[in-house]
This record gives structure tokens, C-alpha cells and sequence, in this order.
């Protein structure tokens, strides 16, 4: 077995290369932890790696890798658990999209529970043995506000989401008396989404409500989980708005939802 | 080589073309109808008539050349309204870029602008992994802009297309066809400006700028961004610079940001009275106000990008524009003489 003490300890994040997991590779950086950053090839993983190597002083190993393929999963968290001491996990991989479910190919809902559902699951399995040998170690899945509540013309998204919470959150309890503290942070849109980017553009201030830049949500659950926080909603409107969501009768929810969301299909380009 | 360019007849295009000559490079540049041409006026090129509202013809432009520089955009110069940005900005770098790829480019290098990252302190310089935070603004351009790189992005990781991004600081020197962000060397050398706000930027050389973008067409990295930036000054030190270079001390009176933009709040209302658009407006008095400092570090690096002194550059754009638009008396005309060809 490797020994701990002295080995430089790293976390590990996927997604990595666009959105919250960059911004999340960047404040870890800055904090002067080493990373390993996870994405599909072709992402310029490398470049990133290279450059936060470059200004902060920090090891950051890229490693490619489709966490949909079983047997890439697997071979990752050998590779990983085998030549590296891992303290943290940032389960940030995620897709997701707006289209009729019966418009959905199986390929397409395969996918998202493949990446959302399975890699999160199976990478904090696998990497639990490794964490554990750590007197303080942290798990943090991203789940989203739409784990909240269900969402018609999305409906395999926010399944997935609800997992994770409820997955993370049972798994933080049985986990109380470990090192191991398991973490969620369920953010609301992100500014970075093309969409999200247009509506701002085209509402001006008004669209700009509730919403925050995927720096600022990294920022924000990183220094609440430092305080000890398990569930974290980063935004005053979000916290506002999952109070709503438990309030509100799910029938009148879900009709406004479905008027809202059947409009974002019809307006898709730029 | 072969390479078509958009936004030739502009600041940074006409120095890009000169680059271009320079490295023995056939060069087409896309100009409008009407063109002001002085910038690249006896230059040895094709011109190319039409518009970036055209894919078609764009690829026609393009067809069967090595590489496509798209350096035109819709500056913030002057009034524009908000759909002008969205046509250029988005959707013509839509168009260019699926020409582009349609017509089988090699390589094509994509002039973002440094807006599209979040600048930072002099001591902590914005550099290509700092977050956007220019919606604060509510500019047309600095939005506009933002979502075309994000879209460029987008379909490099889509379809690997060959595209690398460089983002210009503000760019100072000759040949523009119209002053571009040098219109505030001329203001300040006609004595229009006479107070000076806190905030500051980056400013960089444009021929530093056309450098490092001829030199992505074979050094940078597809689908990364490169941050073209030199100098961090404050808008005071910015304007010293320029009194110093044009050897007229010229007293400006410190104001605090506060109120240049409770004077551009008022612009804002009388916009809102009168329907009209009014030059100083919240916007720019913010932007003007604001400290976005940035790193060149990376291009530097990994492109070679020149971080020659910006005296120069004032010097040799304050040349230019007294010569192009024959500004202030002959002596100071002479005195100011640079090859214009």
C-alpha cells in the first residue's frame, strides 16, 4: 500500500474542462490543491492542466476519459487509485437537454443516465477505499435545482438529479462516523449556458435575477463545505425558490412549467 | 500560403494585412461597398466585394485558400443599436465560420476581444481562465461578443474545427480607417478631455496584435484562447503617456468614478425623455470607470506575442490620424510625418 504521509494529495474533478468544473479545477487551484481533471478527449484538457500548473504552482494531471464506457471507468479509477493519493472527489460530469421525450433517442436517455446516474454512483464507490485512507476527505456531487421537482420536457434530467441528491444525502448519513463527508450542491441556472446567455442579453437586468456565474456557485460551495454545510443552494433566489417548489401544489407547478418549457423548445437558435 | 481576411480596412486588419505581406502571404480581404480604404490604400492585395450577412458569398472569398483571419466586428465606436452587434458580431462570425468550414480551411484564427474574460486587479491580472463578468455592463458589443465566442467554442468541440481565438487588449496605433479606441488619443491631444476618471486598461500595440494573430495561424492551439495584452496603465497614467508623447503637459483633473457615472445615469434619463440615444450613457461611464487589467502572459508563451512599449504606438497613431484627417496645424503636422503607404 501507498504510504500517506508525505505524497502530495490531489482531487479530483470531473467535467472538467468547460463551466462549473473549470471554474471548480480553478478555486481548487487556488486554494493550492493538486488536481486530476477528467473530460471526454478533445477538449484542450491538456492546455488547461498546463495553464493552472503555469499560475498557480499546482500539479494538475489531465486525464481523458468517456465515464459513459463501463470499462474506461473502470480502468480510470485504477489508473487513478494505483499513482495518485485522492482526497476529494467532485462529481461534476452531467448532461442534460430540452426535447419530447418521444423526439428522445435511447442513445440520447442512455446517455444522461449513464453519466449522471452511474459514473457518480460507481466513482464514488470506487474511490471511497482510497478516500477513506484520509483523516479528512470530501465527496461533492453536483445536482441541480431541478432535483427539486419534476420538469416536463426534461424529464430524465431532473430524474437524474434527484438521485444524486437523494443518493448523496443517504450516503452522508451512513458515512457520519468516517473521514468521508459527502456533500451536494444543488445550483439554479448557470450563466455560463448559451441559452441562459441570450435571454440576459435579450431581457437585459431583468434576466440577469437569481442568476450566477458558475465561478461564483464553485466559490460558494467550496467555502460551504469548508462550514460544514451538506446540502448547498448557492443564490438567495434559488434558496427562495426550493421553498416555493415544496409549497406549491405539484399540479399547478408542473402546468406552468410545461407551458414554459414547451416554449424553450421552439426558440433554440441564436 | 493563401489567406482571405475580414476586417481589413479596420485598425487591427490593415496591420494584419502588412504582417501578412511581410510573411510573403497572398492575401484577399473581404471590403464592403463604400469602403473607406485608406488604411490599406497601394497595398498589394484582392479585394474582395461583400458583406459578412452572406454565407455564400463568403465562400466564395474563401474557396480554395489556406487561411481565413475574421477580424471584423461591430465596434463600439459611435451609436449603434443593439441588432447592429447581434447581425456583425453573432451571426456574421456564424456565417464566416461555416463558410470556412465548408470551403475546407486549414487553419482559421477568430479576433475575439478581451472582454469576453474578466479583467482584474494590476497585481492580479485578468489572464484566459478568468470568468466573463461583462454583463454588468449591459454593452451591446461586450455581450455580442461573448456569445460569438461561445458559440465559435461550441462548434470547435462539435466538429474539430481548426480555429484558434485571440483576444486583443484595447489596440493603439496606425492605419485604422476609422480611430477606433485611438479616438481618445485625439481627444486628449485636442484638449476634449480634461478630467480624468480612476479605473484603467489594457493597452497594446496593434502591430504586437497582428503579430501574434499571423503567428496563431501556425503556433496556437485549436479551440483555445489567446489574451493579447501588453500594458496595464490607469486611465491617468494612459493619458500621461500621451501628453508626454505629444510633449504638451497637459493638466487633467482627477475625478472620482462616482460621478462620471451619475453624469451617465443622466445620460441614460435623457435617452429615456427623448427616445434618442445619447453618447454617454451608464454603459460607457462604467466601462470608463472600471479597472480591467489583463495578462498577456500566455500568448507570450505560446504565440510569441511582442510586448513592445506603447509610446511608440501612441506616437505612431497620432502621426497617422493627423495626416489622415489633416487634424491640427502643418507643424505639428510635420513634425508627426510617418509613410502612410
Amino acid at each position: 500500500m501507498k504510504p500517506i504521509e508525505n505524497q502530495p494529495v490531489f482531487t479530483l474533478i470531473t467535467g472538467a474542462s468547460t463551466g462549473l468544473g473549470k471554474e471548480f479545477a480553478i478555486e481548487i487551484a487556488r486554494r493550492n490543491q493538486n488536481l486530476i481533471l477528467v473530460a471526454l478527449p478533445g477538449r484542450n484538457l491538456h492546455q488547461l492542466c498546463e495553464e493552472l500548473t503555469y499560475l498557480y504552482g499546482i500539479r494538475a494531471i489531465s486525464l481523458e476519459c468517456d465515464l459513459t464506457n463501463e470499462t474506461a471507468l473502470d480502468d480510470l479509477v485504477k489508473y487513478v487509485t494505483g499513482n495518485f493519493s485522492v482526497n476529494q472527489l467532485v462529481n461534476n460530469a452531467g448532461i442534460g437537454g430540452t426535447s419530447r421525450f418521444t423526439d428522445a433517442t435511447c442513445e440520447y436517455l442512455d446517455k444522461i443516465i449513464y453519466l449522471n446516474i452511474r459514473a457518480t454512483t460507481m466513482l464514488t464507490r470506487l474511490m471511497l477505499p482510497e478516500l477513506m485512507l484520509h483523516k479528512k476527505a470530501l465527496v461533492l456531487n453536483i445536482s441541480s435545482m431541478a432535483a427539486f421537482g419534476p420538469i416536463p420536457y426534461k424529464t430524465i434530467y431532473p430524474a437524474s438529479k434527484a438521485f444524486i441528491y437523494s443518493f448523496s444525502r443517504s450516503l452522508s448519513k451512513e458515512l457520519q462516523n468516517t473521514s468521508v463527508r459527502v456533500v451536494v450542491v444543488n445550483p439554479g441556472q448557470i450563466v455560463t449556458n448559451p441559452d441562459v446567455t441570450l435571454r440576459i442579453m435579450k431581457q437585459g437586468v431583468l434576466g440577469k435575477i437569481g442568476l450566477l456565474t458558475a465561478g461564483k456557485i464553485a466559490r460558494i460551495s467550496l467555502s460551504s463545505a469548508e462550514n460544514g454545510k451538506e446540502v448547498i443552494v448557492p443564490g438567495f433566489i434559488n434558496k427562495l425558490n426550493r421553498f416555493l417548489i415544496k409549497w406549491l401544489p405539484e399540479s399547478i407547478r408542473l402546468t406552468l412549467l410545461e407551458r414554459a418549457c414547451r416554449k424553450e423548445l421552439t426558440i433554440r437558435n441564436i | 500560403m493563401k489567406t482571405f481576411i475580414t476586417g481589413g480596412t479596420g485598425l487591427l486588419g490593415a496591420n494584419i494585412i502588412r504582417e501578412l505581406i511581410l510573411r510573403g502571404h497572398k492575401v484577399k480581404a473581404l471590403v464592403r461597398r463604400g469602403s473607406d480604404l485608406s488604411g490599406i490604400k497601394g497595398l498589394d492585395i484582392d479585394l474582395f466585394e461583400g458583406d459578412l450577412s452572406d454565407e455564400q458569398n463568403l465562400y466564395k472569398g474563401c474557396k480554395g485558400f489556406d487561411n481565413v483571419i475574421h477580424a471584423a466586428a461591430q465596434t463600439p465606436f459611435g451609436f449603434t443599436r443593439f441588432l447592429d452587434f447581434t447581425d456583425t458580431n453573432i451571426r456574421g462570425t456564424q456565417n464566416m465560420v461555416r463558410a470556412a468550414e465548408r470551403a475546407n480551411i486549414t487553419r482559421m484564427v477568430y479576433v475575439s476581444s478581451c472582454c469576453t474574460f474578466g479583467g482584474g486587479s494590476k497585481e492580479c491580472p485578468g489572464t484566459e481562465l478568468s470568468e466573463f463578468s461583462g454583463f454588468r455592463f449591459n454593452s451591446g458589443y461586450i455581450n455580442s461578443k461573448y456569445l460569438a465566442q461561445q458559440w465559435v467554442l461550441a462548434e470547435i468541440e462539435k466538429k474539430r474545427l481548426p480555429i484558434v481565438i485571440v483576444n486583443p487588449a484595447i489596440m493603439i496605433g496606425p492605419y485604422g480607417s476609422h480611430p477606433g479606441p485611438c479616438e481618445m488619443i485625439l481627444k486628449l491631444i485636442r484638449q476634449q478631455i480634461r478630467f480624468c476618471p480612476n479605473g484603467g486598461k489594457n493597452f497594446i500595440d496593434v502591430r504586437d496584435v497582428a503579430i501574434a494573430t499571423c503567428n496563431s495561424l501556425t503556433r496556437g492551439i485549436i479551440g483555445e484562447c489567446y489574451l493579447l495584452a501588453a500594458h496595464n496603465l490607469s486611465n491617468a497614467e494612459f493619458y500621461n503617456k500621451v501628453t508626454g508623447v505629444f510633449g504638451k503637459a497637459g493638466h487633467k483633473i482627477a475625478v472620482p468614478g462616482f460621478i462620471f457615472n451619475t453624469l451617465g445615469l443622466t445620460g441614460n434619463f435623457i435617452s429615456l425623455l427623448t427616445q434618442k440615444d445619447v453618447a454617454f450613457n451608464y454603459t460607457s461611464s462604467r466601462q470608463l470607470t472600471s479597472e480591467s487589467y489583463f495578462s498577456g502572459g500566455k500568448a507570450a508563451r505560446v504565440l510569441g506575442l511582442p510586448q513592445l512599449p506603447i509610446d511608440n504606438a501612441i506616437h505612431d497613431s497620432l502621426a497617422w490620424h493627423i495626416n489622415k484627417y489633416n487634424l491640427i496645424n502643418n507643424d505639428l503636422q510635420a513634425s508627426f510625418s510617418i509613410d502612410s503607404a
